[in-house]
């Protein structure tokens, strides 16, 4: 059953665009890492585990034969990931020149993971021609203590995402609800901190307790507390896509989870349930396959209309 | 074992081109994912079980629901298991519904989907190649 805001945003999604993307970053969208399975930060929710399975691009001579490699065997973008420095970014500086070579080369989407990258780095990735930034945002200090370890607040993102906004065509925030080890702390604050500034969309993802990491067996926030947070973000930011990201869990109320989302407005899901297809179906939406990662504009190299091609890749 | 690169290709094992592995007893076939497609796919999130009791056909090159065992979810992809070997469900292994992640971790023991039994598995074997023509088939990819 929708609560009452959950009705009142789904009627601005309707309203405003009725469609609904399954995405599917996979094949055409691949995850690079350019410090391959290091992390100095080793943050509790994560420790580096996620970026094992990335392809490893430790250097800029193989990044740039990766992507070259993964254009002419039809990827389209690629997302370019890492681990974090000592002061919580990714450390891209050694590799701007490779990007922008890339992008001469090949056209590749670049969709960078920054972290809390100085000004001067994202200008330096503007100039290079990356196409989107997707930056954590984290509302509440205690958190950012916490979770990361470092002496940062959320002033230091307030200030990231304003450095990326004038440096980068697309700037696209991602919310982790619970990730201040399973409870919903600084989340809502993160959305007003969003709210200030011209973000190109706004993923939400949900905390993953994963094996031997600090939150291996937490609870992870219920089905209705991601439902809330995403109708509250959709009664503030009526006309920019709202999606659910990868990360979040698949087993124990995974359907449940993303049928919320859908009952609160959002416009994407990336590798969504076959139950969530039938049901935006039957909510009205008209369900459409975008294969990349769910913050990337819908444009025609990345959209597939025809309806077969929602089974899995 | 057989190595091909990085990935281990365990002798004993019938291998199917879709990455299926099938360790015979008899006419019931254990089936699982490879070394290679678990590396593949990445950390390994859900995985659709088929239900016991539903006869599936063995994979060709036009590919059809019937010979979908199920479906193997990472971060970033859904992926389809295909059957190596044509035949009934007769078990499958529940744990891998609270523990997808033995997919990554033990791809040939722990990691199994399901045992079959195989309805034409004379004719059907001969789809199959063994370890050292599969380690071959990799180096090929």
């Amino acid at each position: 059953m929708a609560t009452k805001i959950q009705r009142r945003a789904f009627s601005i999604k309707l309203k405003h665009d009725p469609t609904f993307w399954a995405c599917y970053p996979h094949p055409r969208f691949p995850t690079l890492s350019i410090t391959g399975g290091e992390c100095v930060l080793n943050c509790k929710h994560c420790g580096g585990h996620y970026l094992k399975h990335m392809l490893s691009c430790s250097s800029p001579s193989v990044l740039f034969r990766t992507c070259l490699n993964l254009a002419a065997n039809s990827a389209r973008g690629v997302l370019l990931s890492g681990g974090y420095n000592e002061e919580g970014w990714v450390p891209l500086e050694g590799f701007i020149d490779t990007i922008a070579s890339v992008k001469r080369e090949t056209g590749l989407f670049f969709n960078v993971h920054t972290g809390l990258v100085p000004p001067s780095l994202a200008k330096e990735l503007g100039k290079a021609g990356v196409d989107m930034a997707s930056v954590d945002l984290i509302g509440a200090n205690e958190t950012i203590e916490h979770v990361l370890g470092i002496q940062r607040t959320t002033k230091d993102y307030e200030q990231t995402l304003k450095a990326l906004v004038g440096s980068i065509p697309r700037v696209v925030p991602h919310i982790c609800i619970g990730l201040h080890g399973g409870q919903v702390k600084g989340e809502f604050r993160a959305l007003e901190m969003a709210a200030d500034i011209d973000i190109a969309a706004l993923v939400f993802l949900v905390l993953i307790p994963t094996k031997d990491t600090a939150f291996e067996g937490v609870e992870t926030p219920t089905p209705p507390v991601v439902g809330e947070l995403i109708a509250e973000a959709r009664l503030n930011f009526p006309e920019i896509p709202l999606t659910l990201g990868c990360m979040r869990p698949r087993s124990e109320g995974r359907i449940e989870t993303e049928l919320q989302a859908l009952k609160s407005g959002v416009d994407r899901i990336e590798v969504p349930s076959a139950e969530t297809i039938r049901a935006a179906e039957k909510m009205g939406l008209e369900v459409k396959r975008l294969n990349a990662c769910c913050a990337v504009p819908a444009e025609d190299e990345f959209v597939s209309s025809v309806k077969q091609n929602l089974s899995p890749s | 074992m057989v190595k091909a690169g990085n990935y281990d290709v365990p002798d004993g094992l019938y291998y199917s081109r879709e990455h299926e592995w099938v360790k015979l007893d008899g006419k019931l076939a254990r089936v699982g994912v490879t070394d290679y497609a678990q590396n593949k796919l990445g950390d390994v999130v859900y995985v659709e079980l088929p239900e016991v009791g539903k006869q599936v056909k063995q994979v060709t090159e036009q590919k059809t629901k019937e010979m979908e065992l199920g479906a193997v979810e990472s971060i970033k992809a859904v992926s389809a298991v295909y059957s190596p070997l044509s035949g009934t469900i007769k078990e499958t292994n529940a744990v891998l519904q609270e523990r997808p992640e033995l997919i990554n971790t033990s791809p040939y023991n722990e990691g199994w989907i399901c045992v079959l039994d195989a309805s034409a598995l004379e004719a059907e074997l001969k789809q199959l190649i063994d370890a050292k023509a599969y380690a071959e088939y990799l180096k090929k990819l």
